[in-house]
């Protein structure tokens, strides 16, 4: 490991009010550490310009999921273990479930939170696209209280985000009213499992007589932040799903997303398979199969 | 006493097998040397599949020595119980201070190697393989993803079937990983995804069945009839998947890794017009 | 979870937990690594470093009955906590049932994988008591391993769910 423990503090507040205490009081002065899945990896990297850390590992206030009649709310500091495992994420949110199931190993999905994953802001994290899809919401907390911010309007740029330095995510809330919807999602990744995604999609549409009536399609690792492909989707709505239309959408789609080459995959696959996946979301939605 | 090292392939399990087999002992009753250069002639170094067919075969001369030696001292008859063997071994110690038996490598005389020219007969045996590959190639992600593996090996005599099969199962999944996913990259001489999170090898989740069977034609040359089997699954995989990926999708590839990008590629210059899904 | 708020310049702090059943005090660094505490201080090497970065799982350990990556838990996480190692799962002398179908079925070679792949396995097992082949797959999608191909690793995790349904 190429960092020196003694070089470090790490503190762990007994609760919520403490750590906000705390980031308040040294603004950017403390990175806050949940399951460590990301910030671990850094260190170890001897990659971590953090000196001073804040565990907010196990703070019931974070771990928290509230099921409300018309909203889930979702602690930031829920695993993707108690995600993909919920039965009503399961049920009603099929493309987080899949998403957190897909997200690292076992041990990964036993330490990764969901609030992790939208700090860390990697274009290519799993769950963003589905949040995007879900039209999610972000309750942020600080020592001023609380706020709740749309997340499609959270990424700014490359790891940028809408989060002041004493603030933290507490919860994110998914609106219940897809489950009429189909949801489709895959990960184009370079292997099976423990893979960063070379392209992924979350999409949901609903579809009536062959006529598309509403798609939002989110698109991850083919842009600075995750992408809802707002064009795409604006020119398939109230169209019927024809090989036309499939045609339109792939250029539509690829003409919206910003991929590169990088260590991973190519800008050119990453496009070729980006319409291919919007395609198939819409072949799927049209051939009427109108369950999630 | 050997040189031989011990990294998980199981050679101090089979080699002591020999010994016992050859002594006519159970298994529990030989012990193999920590194979301390200090202490162990040099029998080579454990590679080049050589070890159970080589090394194993002097273990099997050595131990017949050991045997010939106290059945002709009259200690020992044909044949004797484990007991019995320890007592007569005792006997030949108390004689001699000592009791040790050699065996030293010598090439068979019907092989003739020109190691001026590198020509001739490498080797007194090769071990033969057929390896069969079922694949699918996702047109929406242009992977190839194996299906099922079949691997059959003649490789003389099969002393331990589960190290063997291990063995085996192993080399092809280690043949699958850079065939399909060990892409190594590289920039100004530096690897550059030198970290287990950018050099893809295979998880669980990822390789096929592999199904594993042998075949026994003997080999007078090796230990009780074995040849070597540790590279051999390296060595058919990648070309087995490469004819299914062609069988699939009616294109030559000539080189590995081969990755979804580089089907993509050559997918898409031979059909240019067909943008995106390409048949 | 005790509070430990303080702005005091690193030091290391005493920190109590449970390592296969017993309660261990040790004084480390808050930052140091759960796995590189296991091994040094407690001498459990079973637990070992095979990329420092959560994707091969040889450093895998229970922790409160999850497996996690040690490589990647700063210690004080590890404050009140009930871990299992490797070293915690036989009973003396006798072997957990999926220690002996290992045994049986050639699931280690050169053992580096091994140690996490049977936590894996344990843990599995644990909520899937009679996986299917898939299941087992993802289960240990995890734990890499480099000289078994996986294919006697499965087979030793389905011998021992056998087994266990059968006693």
């Amino acid at each position: 490991m190429r960092s020196n423990p003694t070089d470090y503090q790490l503190v762990a507040p007994a609760d919520l009010q403490a750590v906000l205490s705390l980031l308040a009081a040294e603004p950017g002065g403390w990175l806050p550490i949940a399951g460590g899945t990301d910030v671990m990896v850094q260190y170890a990297a001897g990659k971590l310009p953090a000196r001073k850390l804040v565990s907010i590992w196990n703070l019931p206030e974070l771990r928290r999921m509230e099921v409300l009649p018309d909203e889930i709310r979702i602690g930031a500091g829920c695993t993707y273990t108690e995600l993909r495992e919920h039965e009503l994420v399961q049920r009603e949110f099929t493309l987080l479930a899949r998403a957190a199931a897909w997200t690292g190993g076992i041990a990964n999905q036993n330490r990764g939170t969901l609030g992790g994953n939208i700090v860390n802001a990697s274009p290519a994290a799993d769950s963003l696209p589905t949040l995007l899809a879900y039209e999610a919401e972000l309750v942020l907390v600080s020592v001023r209280g609380e706020r709740r911010v749309p997340y499609r309007n959270f990424h700014t740029g490359y790891k940028k985000m809408e989060l002041a330095s004493d603030e933290l995510i507490r919860t994110i809330c998914l609106a219940r009213r897809f489950s009429g919807h189909l949801a489709y999602t895959r990960k184009v990744g370079a292997r099976n499992a423990q893979a960063i995604s070379k392209v992924c999609i979350a999409a949901l549409g609903r579809c009536s007589g062959g006529v598309v009536e509403d798609a939002r399609i989110a698109l991850g690792s083919v842009a600075p932040v995750p992408l809802r492909l707002m064009e795409t989707e604006r020119l398939v709505t109230g169209r019927p799903i024809d090989s036309s239309l499939l045609a339109l959408a792939r250029k539509a789609a690829v003409a919206e997303i910003q991929p590169i080459d990088d260590i991973r995959s190519s800008a050119r696959y990453r496009s070729a398979v980006a319409g291919n996946l919007v395609v198939e979301f819409l072949e799927q939605l049209g051939a009427g199969e109108n369950r999630t | 006493m050997v040189s031989s090292t011990e990294f998980g392939q199981g050679t101090k399990t089979v080699l002591c097998q020999i010994a016992a087999e050859a002594l006519g002992l159970p298994y529990e009753n030989v012990e193999i040397a920590q194979a301390d250069t200090n202490e162990v002639p040099n029998s080579g170094p454990t590679v080049a599949s050589r070890t159970v067919m080589v090394v194993g075969k002097l273990v099997q001369s050595a131990a017949l020595g050991i045997k010939q030696t106290l059945i002709a001292s009259g200690l020992l008859g044909d044949s004797y119980s484990p007991e019995e063997f320890r007592a007569a071994c005792r006997s030949q110690v108390a004689t001699l201070g000592s009791f040790r038996s050699w065996a030293r490598y010598e090439a068979p005389a019907d092989v003739f190697w020109d190691d001026d020219k590198y020509r001739g007969e490498a080797y007194a045996a090769f071990a033969w393989a057929v390896y069969v590959a079922e694949v699918t190639v996702d047109l929406t992600t242009y992977t190839a993803s194996i299906d099922d593996f079949v691997a059959v090996q003649e490789v003389g005599k099969v002393l331990h079937p589960v190290l063997a099969r291990g063995q085996i199962a192993g080399g092809i999944a280690q043949g699958i990983g850079y065939t399909l996913y060990e892409k190594v990259i590289w920039q100004d001489g530096r690897m550059q995804n030198g970290q287990m999170t950018n050099y893809i090898m295979p998880t669980s989740a990822d390789l096929p069945p592999i199904r594993v069977f042998f075949e026994e034609m003997g080999n007078i040359h090796g230990a009780f009839g074995a040849k070597g089997i540790g590279e051999l699954p390296m060595d058919g995989p990648a070309p087995a998947i490469l004819n299914a990926v062609e069988d699939a999708v009616k294109f030559r590839f000539n080189s590995i890794p081969l990755l979804p990008e580089d089907i993509f590629e050559a997918l898409v210059d031979r059909e240019p017009h067909a943008a995106g899904r390409v048949r | 979870m005790t509070g430990f708020f303080s702005s005091r310049n690193p030091a290391p702090c005493d920190l109590s937990f449970t390592v296969n059943g017993e309660m261990k005090t040790v004084r480390a660094y808050p930052m140091e690594r759960l796995l590189d505490v296991l091994r040094h201080q407690l001498e459990l090497s079973g637990a070992k470093e095979g990329c420092g970065e959560g994707e091969c799982g040889s450093c895998s350990v229970l922790l409160n009955g999850a497996l996690v990556n040690s490589c990647l838990l700063p210690v004080l996480q590890a404050q009140g906590a009930d871990i299992v190692t490797i070293e915690g799962l036989a009973a003396g002398a006798q072997l957990d049932r999926l220690q002996e179908a290992f045994l049986t079925c050639g699931g280690a070679q050169c053992g580096i994988c091994t140690p996490g792949m049977i936590l894996a396995a344990h843990h599995l097992l644990r909520r899937k008591p009679d996986p299917t082949m898939d299941e087992i797959r993802e289960g240990l999608s995890g734990n890499l391993c480099r000289c078994t191909g996986y294919v006697q690793i499965f087979e030793a995790v389905a011998e021992a769910a056998r087994r266990r349904v059968n006693s």
